[in-house]
């Protein structure tokens, strides 16, 4: 009986030790990526942010209503023309598929600035800085800067663009995002 | 009867063995000094603290145990991002002073590990310092040193507290020497690329509040050709 018992000691290393070796210690869910393919091969993706559903935080020195209204936002000269939000990203079928932060800058006399950060989990992570100015369609409009994971070695562009809702405050954001093939050397901090 | 249940004995027993060595893997050993220590080159240092109620923003799922911070503030339930946590802070200079403001998405990676002492994870920071531009930084961090040395211990102690002095390097890659990526920039930092360590020095943590006492480090290598040090 005890060799048996030696067995199982064998047998419950072996399955313990196989399972740290091959198991992942998390299981990721991931929704369907809703692509669509453009005539010249490159990729269009368009996803969608609530207002003000899935506004997870929005502060800064002049946000007169910070989200959530217990949020403190840090008293520094340096930061007064900084305003961030972060929201929950959907996909085109209303799904969150991941998180996004929006950093904005705007300092008198200056063109200011403008940066989003896509990041969707299980695919990875996009860098748009934009310009801060809205052109005559309405439309926002920046370059990919760096991707990470799927959206590595690639080059593309974003597109913001804020549609009112049926009430007042409310309305979406939308982010088209385009990209193409291998990232160009040049393209890289252009 | 008998040896079926000698066999199943021991099969709980090796399993409980295996564990055991898992947490106190001798062949794991935590990477004590920084990569980017022995460069020359100019190095931008931002600091933090990462006790929850010294960040603007700390958010997780809602199911753990330590709550999101600010107050009311939207968990991510969601499913997809139900693994990945935020941390929003202000970021300070090498003088202790605000240089800017950090955004750090934290997934954990969908990868086998615990063999190799590796609880993996997926990291992205965006980082805005003021006058001066952003940067987006791509990481591979390991959080097994500090879960089996800080976090664990604190669980595990009747007032759910751990006291004491541990300096760790999370960051594990996916540069060659354990070493993240700055792989994008605008305004002064547009086109750069660099090099990033994020290291931790813990000296308290709580299982019911989360980090007490915990001073984080960003550690920036740009290249000396395209930016200047802070």
């Amino acid at each position: 009986m005890f060799k048996t018992f030696i067995v199982g000691v064998v047998l419950g290393l072996a399955a313990a030790g196989g399972a740290a070796f091959v198991l992942p210690v998390t299981d990721l869910h991931r929704e369907s990526s809703l692509v669509s393919v453009q005539p010249n091969g490159g990729n269009s993706e368009l996803f969608h942010i609530r207002i003000p559903d899935d506004r997870i935080i929005g502060g800064g020195k002049d946000v007169l209503t910070p989200t959530p209204g217990s949020l403190q936002w840090p008293v520094s000269a340096g930061l007064d023309a900084l305003q961030l939000e972060l929201f929950k990203l959907r996909n085109r079928d209303g799904v969150v598929v991941g998180l996004a932060s929006r950093i904005a800058v705007s300092v008198p006399g200056s063109p200011g600035a403008l940066e989003w950060v896509l990041h969707i989990p299980a695919r990875g992570t996009l860098y748009f800085p934009m310009s801060a100015n809205t052109a005559e369609d309405g439309y926002r409009r920046g370059l990919l800067r760096a991707g990470t994971g799927e959206f590595g070695q690639r080059t593309g562009s974003l597109r913001e663009h804020y549609v009112e809702g049926a009430s007042d405050g409310e309305g979406q954001i939308e982010l088209q995002s385009s990209s193409l093939g291998q990232l160009a050397p040049e393209a890289e901090g252009s | 009867m008998k040896y079926l249940v000698a066999l199943l004995s021991g099969i709980v027993a090796g399993a409980v063995l295996a564990a055991a060595i898992l947490y106190n893997n001798p062949l794991a050993t935590p990477v004590a000094v920084s990569p980017l220590a022995v460069s020359q080159s100019s190095m931008l240092e931002l600091g933090f603290s990462a006790a929850t109620t010294n960040t603007i923003a700390t958010i997780g799922n809602g199911d753990a145990r330590i709550s999101s911070h600010p107050a009311r503030v939207a968990d991510l339930w969601e499913p997809a991002i139900s693994d990945t946590r935020i941390l929003v802070t202000t970021l300070q200079n090498g003088r202790g002073q605000p240089a800017g403001i950090g955004v750090k998405f934290l997934s954990m990676a969908e990868e086998p590990g615990l063999l190799q002492g590796r609880i993996p994870a997926n990291s992205n920071w965006h980082i805005w310092l003021s006058q001066r531009g952003g940067l987006f930084i791509e990481q591979e961090e390991n959080l097994w040193f500090l879960l089996r040395e800080v976090v664990a211990p604190a669980y595990l102690d009747s007032a759910d507290v751990w006291r004491g002095s541990w300096f760790g390097v999370t960051t594990s890659g996916p540069g060659a020497l354990g070493t993240g990526k700055v792989v994008g920039g605008s305004g002064e930092f547009s086109g750069i690329e660099g090099e990033v360590v994020e290291s931790i020095i813990a000296k308290a943590y709580s299982a019911d509040s989360g980090p007490v006492a915990m001073d984080m480090r960003l550690s920036i290598l740009i290249d000396d050709q395209q930016s200047a040090a802070p």
